[in-house]
């Protein structure tokens, strides 16, 4: 293994670990995001629009979307 | 320095937003971005995603108070266009740079300062421009869509400067990235492709002829390839893979979906996994997965032409990857880039989620892959050709007049005959789209189309902006033929139309001058570009003066042509001493500019102004605004000391750009005092009683009641439903369920009745029935799926259709009275039934929708239409509407044909009504120097004209007292300041008259004389071409006829005399005047 060459690509292993763990907020922060409809269309569920679905979820999700651009540009 | 005063730039650009950004929402699309914003709910295609999580985590700012909600969304407009200044001022100051130290020159105190001066100068000029300013202070997508442009293209300037050292490549894949998380707000920061990789080749490449031109194409190759292929592309194989797995392996819904994103991450692990070990086995590994992935894209094609599409692309890059597997440097990257654009892509699975959930706003409901596909395609908005298609005026192909559209794909229904036993997961056709798409004789379609439309006001349009004499003729036997337009009077559409009106008279009226708000269609009064240069200006136009009920227009704005002449200095001067950089700015401006025009392909009468769309174009214009300062200080320097020239040159152009800029620009862009938007959905929803139904038709009448309902939670009771929405199933799905307050909308028909494909829309098939059949029963038969009650169509499909147009509504009398639809006092004029005559030869679906919904309400909840509806939408109802505000009811009760006093030929409720009304919020249009635009003030005149044919009501039953507080009410909340009278203003003046209130009668008399007759003047100066105007100028002598004559029978003798005189002048003169 040329050990020069390895390190001229972009991404170290830190970047790849950064980038599995913002990936893991984003599908933690869909996750949360997921359900609340009623299953009646005779009866509205205001739990479609609580804390976990449309705050605590877009939170993660961002979060998630910023450290992918950290993942990107991190150096050692 | 560099970083302190690019902040100071920021600083001076968000204060100048914070300041003059509407401090609720807006109209247009703002309302329903503040909603889905607010709330993550589904928005209209093609969706914006990460801007609405963005937006949702500004509005938690708000303190709790839900009407603060709509400023956190704006201010985060506000700041993220401050961020595009702050970019753009860096991205000057680096091209500038570069200018001062060519040829290995060395940076002096001096031309530092003339680099800043530049970056100030062109950042601020872009901050005060009248495009980017309007988006950047309102919730909508536009302002953060230009800070990923400035972002992106500030990225390639930094790597430019780094391009040497190891791990810059890093900086590519942050611009793939940005690109990726791009398209969940807006696609317009695609368009810096091309420049990207101009940028890219000059940095590593030395320029020849051939490598310039290869380079040109596999640029647009690369944009076309991502705009028309990854992004519709992942989600199009994701849903074919879904259709092909469930179907064909009678898996779960959803598995193929699954499969085909595990097989992609597979492929981008192995593959990144093979450029960092470079072992063999891993290549082929990596090989045979995209092997097996096109193979399936290749099988779960939906027709041939996709199919060798796919095979020729999956050949391609299967080539492409054996060719450099032993370039592991470059596969790497291009990996990394393409999985880092997904990423920031995938921001669309939050509108799955919540579609599914589902969230009460769910526009396209895109539920699953094949729901997001429809969604982002945009299908609802048509198509239009683009290379090679009609004008027109063609007629259909005489072999194959229709060809095959794509089938739309469903998730099996549950059979109800047999009970709600659960069906096998499969996906059905619902829509089969077999003839549904028009093929136009060959003869009348030519390459690069650019009047296709054949509306009939469009095809009007066409024949005058493209001088078109002749496009019809008469043959032998007397029958009409069309003629196809000549390629030249095609281009000079292109070129008068597309080119000039739609985008240089933009570009100028933010680099030269304004005329006015109006929206110009044009004629040479409204929204014209101006120098600002009376006689110039007079001469250009072939125009005397300006319009008597122009000349206040906030809207005008006169730079005197000066930041177009300091661009052009600096365009000049960029290409003399950097051609290369000049270019990547030239394909920034090009790509952001006459490229989307050319994509575009506008018919005329375009519903609204399009210059937002084009702010990109301006800001690579703003670059070489900058430039331009540093052109006049190297002239300046070999004159005198460079540090004068510095400070001369930069502190010339701050004044004579910038700051004339935001002088004349700053009134027309100050919205801080402006509610209207809010108010006025208010007012709609407060015109209605408890519980009502509400159809409305337009943006400007939807979208802001969504938003003061969704977000302000007001008046959740009423049910708002979009007429144009509610040809769709998905959404008479959504008013089947309940919202908020609202009960679902008694439908009686089920989806499998309406679904997309099913009874669309419904001929008129006369069965000769005798007298008035109650809708019920027509509803019924229309729903009916036996075949005696369906009729063959020439294509030979069987079809529903419509019997009668004799319809009749019963009434309960009992009921209506009990309930409140008829007060007691009118209970002797309550009808035993509504019989009435739907005059149409064919009806839509959303007009199925609302006979359903009159069988089935059965007057229980009350059915209101938006004053804004227009007639098409009464059903022909009007004898039995009554206005109550800013909507009309629907009662049991025919109007008299002298009560039927409103616009629309109805009857006024006057008592409701003035009780509503002076209830009524104001937007803040009560309150002096608040700016209100033309599709704001179109508003305010409506509200103007609903209040005359109330106060005219209420003086005609003599409630005199109440009709003389209207009128006062009138001019007090929608001041002549802020909307100048108009003819609207006529009938307050009718009123006062009417009321013998006669000094204030006479004073607005004899200004809406003045002002009609200096318009009229106006006109008559402009000699042959006032034959244009000829409808204004008979409305404007109507009306001087009549005020005269109204003066005289109220014995208003002076009065009248001198109107009187000075009417006769045009009496004479235009015999067209004249009216009685």
């Amino acid at each position: 293994m040329k050990n020069e060459k390895k390190e001229g690509l972009a991404f170290g292993t830190q970047n790849y670990k950064i980038l599995i763990a913002a990936l893991l907020a984003i599908i933690s922060g869909y996750v949360l995001m997921s359900g609340g409809g009623s299953e009646s269309p005779a009866i509205f569920n205001p739990e479609i629009f609580n804390f976990r679905r449309i705050t605590l979820a877009p939170i993660f999700l961002l979060s998630g979307f910023a450290a992918v651009m950290f993942a990107i540009m991190k150096t050692k | 320095m560099n970083n302190g005063i690019g902040w100071a730039v920021f600083a001076v650009s968000a204060y100048t937003f914070l300041k003059t950004m509407e401090p609720t929402a807006s109209f247009w699309d703002c309302g329903e971005y503040i909603a889905t914003s607010y709330k993550l709910q589904v928005g209209h295609p093609p969706g914006a995603p990460l801007f609405q999580m963005i937006g949702r985590l500004f509005s938690l700012f708000d303190g709790g108070d839900v009407t603060k909600a709509a400023i956190m969304v704006n201010t985060m407009s506000a700041l993220s266009s401050a961020f595009a200044v702050l970019f753009l001022f860096w991205s000057i100051t680096h091209i500038a740079k570069k200018i001062v130290l060519r040829n290995g020159a060395e940076m002096t105190d001096a031309k530092m300062w003339a680099v800043m001066g530049s970056g100030i100068v062109g950042a601020l000029a872009y901050n005060f421009s009248d495009s980017f300013w309007f988006s950047a202070v309102e919730g909508e997508v536009y302002g953060m869509a230009q800070l990923f442009t400035a972002f992106v293209f500030w990225i390639i300037l930094k790597w430019e400067s780094v391009a040497d050292q190891p791990h810059n490549e890093r900086w590519i894949i942050l611009i793939a990235y940005s690109i990726g998380l791009s398209i969940g707000v807006h696609l317009l920061c695609l368009l810096t492709i091309p420049s990207i990789v101009f940028i890219y080749y000059f940095k590593n490449f030395k320029v020849t002829q051939k490598g310039f031109i290869i380079t040109l194409i596999l640029s647009v190759v690369m944009l076309g390839g991502i705009l028309n292929g990854i992004i519709p592309g992942i989600i199009n194989m994701a849903a074919n893979f879904e259709i092909f797995f469930v179907n064909s392996f009678h898996l779960p819904y959803n598995s193929g979906t699954i499969i085909y994103f595990l097989l992609i991450l597979g492929i981008i692990v192995v593959g990144l996994k093979y450029t960092h070990t470079e072992n063999e086995k891993l290549f082929n590994y990596f090989l045979a997965a995209c092997g097996v992935f096109f193979v399936i894209a290749l099988v779960s094609a939906p027709n041939g032409g996709v199919g060798t599409f796919r095979f020729v692309v999956g050949a391609a890059v299967l080539g492409l990857l054996y060719y450099a597997r032993k370039k592991t440097m470059i596969l790497n990257t291009v990996i990394l880039c393409f999985s880092m654009l997904v990423i920031g892509y995938s921001s669309f699975i939050m509108l799955v989620i919540r579609s599914n959930a589902p969230t009460p706003m769910n526009e396209n409901a895109p539920k699953d892959a094949i729901g997001l596909l429809s969604y982002l395609g945009r299908e609802q908005y048509g198509d239009w050709p683009l290379f090679y298609g009609q004008y027109y005026n063609a007629p259909l192909d005489n072999q194959k007049p229709y060809l095959d559209g794509n089938p739309v794909y469903m998730q099996a229904p549950v059979d109800q005959a047999k009970g709600p036993a659960k069906v096998e997961d499969r996906y059905v056709i619902s829509d089969d789209r077999v003839g549904t798409i028009p093929n136009y004789d060959p003869a009348f379609c030519t390459l690069f189309p650019r009047m296709w439309n054949s509306e009939s006001n469009h095809v009007a349009a066409y024949r005058s902006w493209a001088g078109i004499k002749h496009d019809k003729t008469t043959d032998a036997e007397g029958h009409e033929r069309p003629v196809r337009p000549s390629f030249g009077e095609n281009i000079q559409y292109f070129v008068f139309y597309q080119m000039n009106w739609m985008f240089w008279r933009y570009f100028l009226w933010n680099f030269s001058g304004r005329q006015n708000d109006i929206q110009g269609h044009g004629n040479i009064t409204d929204g014209n570009w101006i120098t600002g240069f009376k006689a110039f200006d007079d001469w250009r136009l072939d125009s005397k003066g300006t319009l008597e009920s122009t000349k206040n227009n906030k809207g005008t704005n006169r730079f005197y042509g000066l930041p177009v002449i300091l661009g052009l200095i600096g365009l000049f001067f960029h290409f003399k001493v950097n051609n290369k950089d000049g270019f990547v700015v030239l394909l920034l401006f090009l790509f952001t500019g006459l490229a989307i025009i050319v994509f575009l392909n506008q018919y005329p009468y375009q519903p609204r102004e399009r210059d937002y769309a084009y702010a990109g174009a301006f800001y690579a214009w703003t670059i070489w605004i900058g430039l331009g300062v540093l052109a006049i200080f190297e002239w300046l320097s070999q004159k005198t000391a460079a540090k004068t020239s510095a400070i001369v040159s930069t502190l010339a152009c701050f004044l004579a750009v910038p700051t004339l800029m935001a002088k004349d620009g700053w009134d027309d862009h100050d919205r801080s005092k402006r509610y209207t938007c809010r108010d006025f959905a208010k007012d709609y929803l407060d015109s209605c009683a408890p519980n009502a139904i509400l159809f409305t038709n337009g943006d400007n009448d939807t979208f802001p009641l969504w938003y003061v309902q969704e977000v302000e939670g007001y008046r959740t009771d009423v049910r708002v439903c979009n007429l144009s929405l509610f040809n769709t199933d998905w959404y008479i799905n959504q008013m089947k369920r309940k919202a908020y307050d609202s009960d679902p909308m008694p439908l009686s028909l089920t989806e499998d009745k309406y679904r997309q494909g099913t009874r669309d829309f419904l001929i008129f098939y006369d069965r000769k029935l005798k007298g008035s059949i109650p809708v019920k029963e027509v509803v019924d038969f229309m729903g009916s799926d036996e075949q005696q009650s369906k009729v063959q169509m020439n294509s030979g499909r069987e079809t529903n259709y419509f019997p009668t147009k004799n319809l009749r509504i019963p009434v309960d009398s009992a009921l209506v009275l009990k309930n409140g639809t008829v007060p007691a006092s009118m209970a002797n004029r309550i009808v035993h039934s509504i019989d009435w005559k739907l005059e149409k030869n064919y009806i839509m679906k959303n007009d199925l929708m609302v006979l359903d919904l009159l069988a089935t309400n059965n007057w229980k909840r009350p059915i209101y239409f938006a004053v804004t509806t227009g007639p098409e939408a009464y059903m022909n109802l009007q004898d039995y509407f009554q206005l109550e505000g800013l909507a009309y009811r629907l009662v049991p009760v025919k109007a008299d044909p002298q009560e039927q006093q409103t616009m629309g030929g109805t009857r006024v409720a006057s008592d409701i009504m003035y009780d509503n009304i002076m209830k009524f919020s104001w937007g803040g249009m009560e309150h002096k120097g608040v700016y209100l635009d033309e599709n704001i003030s179109r508003m305010c005149t409506n509200l103007r004209i609903q209040m005359g044919t109330l106060a005219t009501a209420l003086a005609t039953e003599g409630k005199k007292e109440k009709a003389m507080k209207v009128c006062d009410k009138c001019l007090e909340v929608i001041p002549e300041g802020n909307v100048p009278y108009d003819a609207t203003i006529y009938q307050i003046v009718v009123t006062y008259y009417q009321l013998g209130a006669y000094d204030k009668a006479n004073k607005l008399a004899k200004q809406l004389f003045d002002l009609f007759e200096a318009d009229m003047n106006y006109y008559i100066g402009l000699g042959s071409k006032s034959a244009g105007y000829s409808r204004e100028m008979r409305q404007a002598g109507e009306i001087m006829n009549r005020l005269a004559y109204m003066a005289k029978t109220n014995k208003q003798e002076p009065l009248a005399k001198d109107f009187e005189t000075r009417f006769s002048v045009f009496a004479q003169m235009n015999p067209n005047t004249q009216t009685q």
